[in-house]
């Protein structure tokens, strides 16, 4: 077959067929539609204003890598006047995190962005190895999960940045709305395919990539030639979700737009009224958002530092063991009291002011 | 991403297949065991007794008991698993003179049957023969058979035979799961007319609590979230449809229709049974669904039940000319779509106003895909009447 020419330009030689639409495109004319529809989502969804502080989630990995060369890239082309931040945590795991980290710093370098590394053993004292060495493989994921969240949120306080976005892709997106389904999580199903999330006073998360399918992200990376750490995480022993991504997979053989269509349907209904979604309100010994007493973190910490792991963590009839919120009889480790960045409270005070009755 | 970043529930949340059984029946506690259901033991007769009072659980859930107005039931059979179990049961738990219900009154029951054999070479399914659905039918005294062509969907007026028309319209979807999909929706949609048109107020779909959570997941997975609810019950123009197996497993049920010697006439797996660039969705899902129904027993009713608490966001002014649905107007639809996908050239014209879902089926394609771009779509009947007129 002859080579075929690039359908957007006419011109110049077609090297690629872009998996989400089949079209076929050249290597400048990929870039330019896979960053124009990033910059399309960012200003649908009137994620920015001008003056913001953004904290871009950084692991080292491609999604992350690639969101970090598009923010840039897109901030300078139409002057969203953001002040970008990379942030990362550094979960301690060894042949992992410390390699993936490596990559982060030169991303630091390459890209000219300030860099925020928070770890879990500043933060709670442990770090995932010696967590995985207390309670296993079986719930790890559990732990590092729940101590990510909480240690995102502080590092974009540290920074003073009330937004920060991640690297979650299309297919990331399309396999969590059919996990909730299969798992029957109505309150995330609800928020799951939503770009931004936003609570009461919690930090502004952001998915600008949701649109961009992963083969067209490492196609992205691969022509860039981006620089970034492609090995999956050590403890990550989730069989289920391992089920539902082949799952995807292969419907996007039979049908390559079924990303889309799962995140349309998933965008397209909401959870019925009735269902109650807890009400939030303040960890009492750590001060950040909690739906008990405690927060999740303390709870889990709490449970690592008395050697009960157990402690929090859900049983198979979807129970939950409390523990009262009582002082810790020993020197037990907490976590230092979460503070919301200066940004916000300056953003609160103001509405706070607009909203009041005249 | 790392998949521990997308933050779902653990897997501890899931219950696991519970191992160590007893033999003897959970319920009566007496008699040997039959079955094992999502890892409990029954008996036959408490087997037996357990789908009779499901399905008459769901029947009064959505046909008042005892009410004054009298109603007009219609069953849709295929010759599948579902609908043969539908029509014993309402013929000996509702309908039958010596044990029937005093709670509801029937003027009379109708059985549907679509006829797809205009397109068995399409479909790659062959259906039972139109004398094997008659003599099924006719075995139950009180039932009056309907049977009704898939080409009765298009215009019989016109000069191009209703057939022609279906296979056209059949033909312009380039993947194969969108045939499926189509073939569906056809069959759907003359059920839903053909009961309307006998008098029909209630209208029962065979599907259970397998089937019906693999019909949900792949219509999500082919963008009809916003009408995922019509799956489990819809209304139209008076005509209410249900699936009154909807609280059994394919288990429970193939086991009735095996105790009571019924016979099961049609397999709807044969519609799906291709592999690779051209299998569908629903096949795909089936695979998947029942892979995981080992490991995990509760998925399939899991399912069911998130799907029941979701319902469609915001407004949905307009109505889809081909599936009927609900739609954002479709100025709304065209908004989105730059931030999710530019594309090199405008995509073909879909035939008429139709929902995001129908739309894909006529856009979009995959690898194995052979466009028949420019030729004219033919639309099925309703498509170009307006709705009240139906
Ligand atoms: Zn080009
Ligand atoms: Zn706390
Ligand atoms: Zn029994
Ligand atoms: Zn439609």
């Amino acid at each position: 077959m002859p080579p075929r020419t690039c359908q957007f330009c006419q011109n110049a030689r077609a090297i690629i067929r872009r998996p989400k639409t089949g079209d076929h495109v050249c290597k400048e004319c990929f870039f330019n539609v896979f960053e124009t529809e990033v910059h399309n989502t960012i200003q649908e969804a009137k994620l920015f204003k001008p003056g913001d502080r953004v904290a871009i989630g950084a692991s080292g990995g491609k999604d992350s890598t690639v969101l970090a060369h598009v923010m840039k890239t897109l901030n300078e082309r139409y002057d969203y006047g953001l002040n970008l931040f990379l942030l990362s945590i550094d979960e301690g795991i060894t042949g992992y995190r410390d390699d993936s980290l490596e990559t982060v710093k030169r991303n630091q370098q390459q890209y000219d962005l300030p860099l925020k590394i928070l770890s879990y053993k500043e933060l709670y004292g442990w770090t995932m190895d010696a967590i995985v060495e207390q309670v296993g493989r079986k719930n790890n994921c559990t732990f590092c999960g729940v101590f990510r969240r909480q240690a995102l949120d502080r590092g974009a306080a540290s920074l003073n940045v009330d937004h920060i976005v991640t690297g979650h892709n299309a297919d990331d997106i399309a396999e969590t709305v059919l996990m909730n389904i299969m798992r029957g999580d109505i309150a995330r199903l609800g928020r799951c395919t939503l770009i931004c999330t936003q609570g009461e006073d919690t930090i502004r998360r952001s998915k600008p990539l949701k649109y961009a399918y992963e083969k067209e992200i490492v196609m992205y990376a691969y022509f860039k030639k981006l620089d970034y750490f492609s090995t999956e995480c050590i403890y990550s022993p989730d069989a289920y979700r391992g089920h539902a991504r082949s799952f995807l997979k292969s419907l996007e053989v039979a049908r390559p737009s079924v990303i889309i269509d799962i995140i349309r349907s998933g965008e397209a209904f909401e959870v019925a009224q009735e269902v109650v979604i807890k009400e939030q309100r303040k960890c009492s010994r750590c001060g950040y958002i909690a739906s008990n007493e405690l927060c999740k973190a303390c709870t889990l910490l709490e449970g690592l530092e008395r050697g009960i792991p157990k402690l929090g963590i859900r049983d198979g009839k979807r129970k939950k063991i409390e523990i009262e919120a009582t002082e810790p009889d020993g020197p037990l480790r907490t976590i230092p009291m979460f503070k919301l960045p200066s940004v916000m409270e300056n953003s609160q005070a103001a509405r706070t002011e607009t909203t009041a009755p005249s | 991403m790392a998949s521990c970043e997308i933050p779902v529930g653990g897997e501890e949340r899931m219950q696991k297949r519970r191992k160590g059984l007893g033999k003897t029946c959970i319920k009566c506690k007496r008699d040997a065991g039959a079955l094992v259901l999502r890892g409990l033991v029954y008996c036959r007769p408490c087997t037996e007794a357990l789908v009779v009072q499901r399905f008459r659980k769901v029947i009064d859930d959505h046909i008042p008991p005892n009410s004054a107005s009298s109603s007009i039931l219609a069953i849709a059979y295929s010759g599948g698993l579902g609908s043969t179990l539908l029509l014993e049961l309402v013929a000996n738990i509702l309908g039958s003179s010596s044990t029937r219900s005093r709670k509801h009154r029937w003027d009379h029951i109708d059985v549907i049957y679509v006829d797809q054999s205009a397109i068995e070479d399409l479909s790659g399914y062959q259906g039972p023969s139109s004398a094997e659905v008659q003599r099924i039918v006719t075995s139950y005294p009180d039932f009056r058979l309907t049977q009704v062509p898939l080409e009765a969907c298009f215009d019989e007026g016109s000069d191009v035979q209703p057939s022609r028309l279906l296979r056209s319209h059949i033909q312009s979807i380039p993947t194969r799961t969108g045939m499926v999909d189509s073939i569906n929706l056809l069959t759907r949609r003359l059920l839903e007319r053909t009961a309307k048109s006998l008098g029909a107020t209630h209208l029962i779909l065979g599907r259970n609590m397998s089937s019906l959570s693999i019909a949900l997941l792949s219509n999500i997975c082919s963008g009809r979230g916003a009408s995922i609810s019509d799956e489990t019950v819809a209304s139209w123009n008076g005509l209410l449809s249900f699936n009154p197996l909807r609280d059994l497993g394919s288990k429970e049920c193939a086991s009735y229709v095996y105790w009571k010697n019924l016979k099961v006439i049609s397999r709807v797996n044969s519609l799906e049974d291709w592999s690779g660039t051209s299998a569908s969705i629903s096949h795909l899902t089936r695979e998947f669904i029942t892979g995981l129904e080992r490991d995990y027993p509760s998925t399939v009713s899991t399912i069911t039940k998130t799907c029941a608490k979701v319902s469609p966001r915001g407004d949905r002014p307009s109505q889809c000319s081909l599936c009927y649905r609900p739609m954002k107007s479709a100025t709304d639809e065209d908004s989105q779509q730059h931030a999710v996908a530019i594309l090199a050239s405008s995509p073909r014209d879909a035939p008429g106003t139709l929902c995001y879902a129908c739309n894909v089926l006529f856009t979009s394609s995959n690898s194995k895909s052979l466009f028949s771009g420019g030729l004219e779509v033919p639309m099925p009947i309703w498509s170009s009447r307006p709705a009240d007129l139906e």
